[in-house]
Parts: C-alpha cells; sequence; structure tokens
C-alpha cells in the first residue's frame, strides 16, 4: 500500500532529516510513527503525498512510485489531517468538508449528501454545524471536521499528523478511542505521526520508531513494548504516570 | 467662480488618484503575489520600493520630466509618479498579508489538492484580503496629498490653487485648494473602509461573536 524504500532527505545540506528509510505499511494497516520533535516523522508524512519529495530512494502508494504520479490527483486521492489549525476560517464547515469534492468536480447534491453522511459518522448533526464558522467550535468538534474533511472523498489512505496533539486529555481519549475505530470500520490505511506513546500503542497496529532520520525500530505494541530494542526506544515508549 | 473652478479641479484631482491607485492596484498586487512565491527577489524588491518612497515628491516630479515616454510636463507625468508612490503600500501589505497567513494553512490548502491557483484564489488572497485592502487605503490617501504637488507639472488639480495661493500670498486661494483635498482624502478613506468591511463581513461577524 504505502512503502519506503532507502529513502533518504535532505533540507538545505545539513543533516538528513530522514536517512535510508525502509519501511512498508499494508493494506488497512494502522502505523504509528513515533520520535522526538525533529527526529524526521512529519517529513517521512509528507513524503508520501509528495508534500516533500525524497532525494534518493522511492515512495510508492499502491505499487506505483509518487514521482510518477501528479502530485496534485495523488493529494486528493489521500485523507490529510493535521491539527486543529488545519480548517480554513473564512470557510463553513460544510465547505471545509466538501474541499476535496468539490476539487475533483462532484455536483452539489452529491457533496451535500456526503457532508451530511461525514457529519453524522464523526458524531455531529448536520443541520446545527454545517453552517458554523471553525471557530464557533470547540477544539474537538474542529478536529472531527478536519477528520471529516480528510474522509470525504473516500481515500483508501489517511496520513495524520499529531492529529489529537492541540486536545484537553480528556477530549483527546474520547477522539482517539472514536475516530480508531472508524479508521478500522472503514479499513482506512492510516500513517499518523504522534509523540504519545499511549496515542501509538492504541491506536497503531504496528509502531516505527524513529531517531535522528533513522527508524530504530518497527514492531507490534507488544514487541516495541517487550523487547524494545534499544534504550531510546524503551524511553520514548514509557509511559509517565498520572501526576 | 470660484467655486466651478474648485469643483472642476477637485474632479481632476479625483481623476489623478483613482487612475493611478488603480493601475498600482493591477500592478501591485500581482508583484506582491509573485514575490511571495521568489522570495529571493521580495527584499530586494521592497528595499527598492523603500528607497522610491523616500524622493521627495517634488524632486521625483522633476526627474521624470526629462525621461522620455513616461516624462515631459503634464498629466502623464504626474500619475507615473503617483503609481510609483501607491505601488509601495500595496505591494508591501499583499506580500506581508499573504506571508502572515498561518503556514499550516497554505500547507494544508496544498495537501488538500489545490493547485498554486487555487490555493491563492481560494484561501490565500481571502485571508490577506483585510491587509491588502489597509494597502490600497493608504495608497489613496497617500495619492490624494502627493496629487497637489503635481500642479507644479502642469496636471492640474487641487495643487493649482494651492500653488496660485502660495504665489500671489493668499491665503484665502491656498485653504480653497487645501481643504477640498483634505475632505476628499478623509471621504475616500471612509468609503474603502466601507467596500472592505462589506469585503470582510463575514470575519467581522466571527469577530463580534
Amino acid at each position: 500500500m504505502i512503502e519506503f524504500r532507502g529513502v533518504t532527505k535532505t533540507y538545505n545540506a545539513g543533516q538528513p532529516a530522514v536517512e535510508d528509510l525502509d519501511l512498508e505499511i499494508g493494506e488497512g494497516e494502522i502505523v504509528a510513527l513515533v520520535g522526538t520533535s525533529g527526529c524526521g516523522k512529519t517529513t517521512t508524512l509528507k513524503m508520501v503525498n509528495r508534500m516533500v519529495e525524497p532525494d534518493r530512494g522511492e515512495v510508492r502508494v499502491q505499487g506505483k512510485s509518487v514521482m510518477e504520479m501528479d502530485p496534485i490527483s495523488l493529494r486528493r486521492s489521500i485523507g490529510y489531517v493535521i491539527q486543529e489549525i488545519g480548517l480554513f476560517p473564512h470557510w463553513r464547515v460544510a465547505a471545509n468538508i466538501e474541499a476535496v469534492p468539490k476539487l475533483l468536480g462532484w455536483e452539489a447534491g452529491r457533496r451535500m449528501e456526503r457532508r451530511d453522511a461525514l457529519l453524522r459518522m464523526v458524531g455531529l448533526e448536520p443541520s446545527a454545524y454545517a453552517s458554523k464558522y471553525p471557530d464557533e467550535l470547540s477544539g474537538g468538534q474542529r478536529q472531527r471536521v478536519g477528520f471529516a474533511r480528510a474522509l470525504a472523498a473516500d481515500p483508501s489512505i489517511l496520513l495524520m499528523d499529531e492529529p489529537f496533539g492541540a486536545l484537553d486529555p480528556i477530549t483527546r481519549r474520547r477522539l482517539r478511542a472514536e475516530l480508531g475505530s472508524l479508521c478500522r470500520q472503514l479499513k482506512k490505511t492510516v500513517l499518523f505521526v504522534t509523540h504519545d506513546p499511549v496515542e501509538a500503542l492504541l491506536l497503531g497496529d504496528r509502531i516505527a520508531v524513529m531517531d535522528a532520520g533513522r527508524l530504530c525500530q518497527v514492531g507490534t505494541p507488544r514487541q516495541i513494548r517487550g523487547q524494545p530494542a534499544s534504550e531510546l526506544v524503551r524511553e520514548l515508549m514509557t509511559i509517565e504516570a498520572p501526576a | 467662480m470660484i467655486l466651478s473652478t474648485v469643483l472642476r479641479l477637485t474632479l481632476q484631482h479625483l481623476l489623478l488618484v483613482a487612475l493611478s491607485t488603480t493601475a498600482s492596484v493591477l500592478v501591485g498586487i500581482p508583484a506582491g503575489i509573485l514575490l511571495t512565491r521568489n522570495e529571493r527577489f521580495a527584499r530586494p524588491a521592497l528595499a527598492f520600493a523603500n528607497i522610491l518612497q523616500t524622493i521627495p515628491s517634488l524632486a521625483l516630479f522633476g526627474l521624470l520630466i526629462p525621461l522620455p515616454f513616461l516624462g515631459g510636463l503634464g498629466t502623464r507625468t504626474a500619475i507615473v509618479a503617483l503609481i510609483l508612490y501607491a505601488l509601495l503600500p500595496i505591494v508591501r501589505n499583499t506580500y506581508t498579508g499573504i506571508r502572515s497567513i498561518d503556514r499550516a494553512l497554505s500547507e494544508t490548502a496544498t495537501a488538500l489538492g489545490m493547485t498554486d491557483l487555487q490555493r491563492l484564489r481560494s484561501v490565500e488572497l481571502p485571508l490577506a484580503l483585510p491587509v491588502i485592502f489597509a494597502g490600497i487605503r493608504i495608497a489613496t490617501v497617500i495619492g490624494v496629498g502627493t496629487a497637489t504637488i503635481a500642479a507644479a507639472i502642469g496636471a492640474g488639480g487641487l495643487g493649482e490653487l494651492i500653488f496660485r495661493g502660495l504665489a500671489m500670498v493668499d491665503n484665502r486661494l491656498i485653504l480653497a485648494g487645501a481643504l477640498p483635498a483634505a475632505a476628499l482624502a478623509l471621504l475616500l478613506d471612509a468609503a474603502l473602509h466601507r467596500v472592505e468591511s462589506a469585503l470582510t463581513q463575514r470575519r467581522h461577524r466571527q469577530e463580534v461573536q
């Protein structure tokens, strides 16, 4: 589904942000990218939809190298969720969700139908929320809308960058459970970035731990917790007791 | 008689400002957009526009006179000079307005699969509009003031009364030119302010809540 083969990316002749990365994400699999800030996890994510282009190696999506695909249609075929800020503040919830279908040229009726179905799916009543602006929503609601937007054109792949990063702990926990099971239900292939070990352990079928641009370990939550490949992996995956 | 003269010169003045500001908008906004796409040129280009702004207007009018095509005595030269003055606030505000949009938003637009043009039209320009519009307002108000000096090279406008009043040491004549000019500046500022809030109504509505 998504394959990285010997991928290296260096910004402005510095230390490589990602170095010699090999990783495969299977169909319907949910993989968490974990690591400290600056470890290259967001760069890795962005190479899937060609927001960032690799210097060496190859990124393949559904068997095809992304460098041979048209970046615009590639991006429209992949769902993308970032922290709540990604909603367009001058657009209503409806327009935000319909963004990709509109780019794809769906007619208005089909777009509306899809939008209402998605709003219900993420637990927001269409009649109450479709015509609101993002700043009239709570953080959790905004994140739901962002998630609905990513699903709008029914992509088989979802990329998420710290999707629950900006939420309070209670909302985060609820949304994590809800949207996580939704991903699984819909059989989406998901690659998501987080620095929260709990999130990675709960949502990921597998976890890829990165440090300084390199992959330290890939494995199931059980493997990562049971046999951490290094002290760093152990430390990154340590769950702090609630204070 | 004097009233009809004031009226005629006011209209002439308005025309000078309208023509030059419109031209500046047509050139300045695309230029500002291009600068956001070519960061390397942004700094030198804005510095150059800044320098243009510091040339005393009387000197600029004078400097333009000997130039072929652009120069000479009269309206055309005045409009060229006024365009040069109006350019900086418009280019700078367009550039800054787009640049100050949250990076995450432009990035999201790209990630959703918008082309550069779609992103510009549906995300960057609408969000930068208040800042761009503020630039147009500044340019217009500056233009009304600078256009009074255009009379020095025979371009007409309310400056004619002011220069005549200065020459004849007649305060009433000076005021007959200066007061309508001030009124014109205030009026245009208010009018553009209204257009601006109409255009950004939705965002205003949000801020009120």
